[in-house]
């Protein structure tokens, strides 16, 4: 199982400036996601976090991966939804799927934000692997040497797992 | 915890194969991202259903906390 940070979800819409390398990782898992070849869940924070990016990326006037100007509010909006409508089938709810106290402990662990301990929890709880595109977090999380309980990973590790039919 | 995991669209096997050979060719530096970018659009957009429609719905259940009630009527 996988717990799957905003950061590889923004990865995923055509905005220029992202580094390819992470971004084909990215689209690998969300197309491996699709095929049901693994399973993700996010919390429900994902949505505001995506959300805010996205805005964020109008605002600034950043430019469109393959229009040769700045993204308009509607297709991020449109982008925003799509991920939404994806991400639908995997979201966990706080205070039904993790508590505050849990959130805090995890932060205090760890050593992180109270919002990255959100998604330890709830990789921790199920056993996942958590991918992240958040070079400042993972790093962060490398040097405390933190990678573990529940696992880190690094997005632009991700590559397609071997299956048996 | 979520729902379940997600159902493959009956006709994902030939976009996902296609969506293989699009990025293996990215991987190997020869094919174009704008093209790959507009094929995606294309293909993958499923334009605001799925939790929408559940915190819509969600809202019509918790009706009334922003809604304009009706007064009842005074006898």
């Amino acid at each position: 199982m996988n717990v799957v940070d905003a950061s590889v979800g923004v990865l995923t819409v055509p905005l220029a400036g992202e580094p390819p390398q992470e971004r084909l990782s990215a689209l690998q898992l969300f197309a491996d996601i699709r095929a049901g070849l693994m399973q993700a869940h996010i919390p429900d924070r994902w949505a505001d976090e995506v959300g805010g990016a996205l805005w964020e990326a109008v605002t600034r006037r950043r430019l469109h991966a393959y229009e040769p100007r700045p993204v308009r509010p509607e297709e991020a909006y449109g982008w925003f939804m799509d991920l939404l409508a994806f991400a639908d089938t995997f979201m966990h709810w706080h205070y039904r799927d993790w508590t505050p106290e849990e959130v805090w402990a995890m932060a205090t662990v760890k050593g992180c934000s109270y919002y990255d301990a959100i998604y330890l929890v709830l990789a921790h709880k199920l056993d996942a692997v958590f991918w992240t595109a958040d070079r400042r977090l993972y790093d962060f999380l490398k040097r405390r040497r933190q990678l573990t309980n529940p696992t880190v990973r690094w997005i632009g590790d991700y590559r397609r797992q071997p299956f048996t039919p | 915890m979520a729902k379940s995991k997600w159902e493959p669209q009956p006709d994902d096997k030939e976009l996902l194969a296609e969506l293989d050979r699009r990025l293996a060719s990215l991987q190997e530096g020869k094919g174009d991202w704008s093209e790959f970018w507009r094929w995606w659009d294309a293909t993958f957009g499923i334009k605001g259903k799925g939790i929408l429609r559940d915190f819509l719905r969600q809202k019509e259940l918790a009706r009334g906390w922003n809604a304009k009630r009706k007064r009842p009527k005074s006898s």
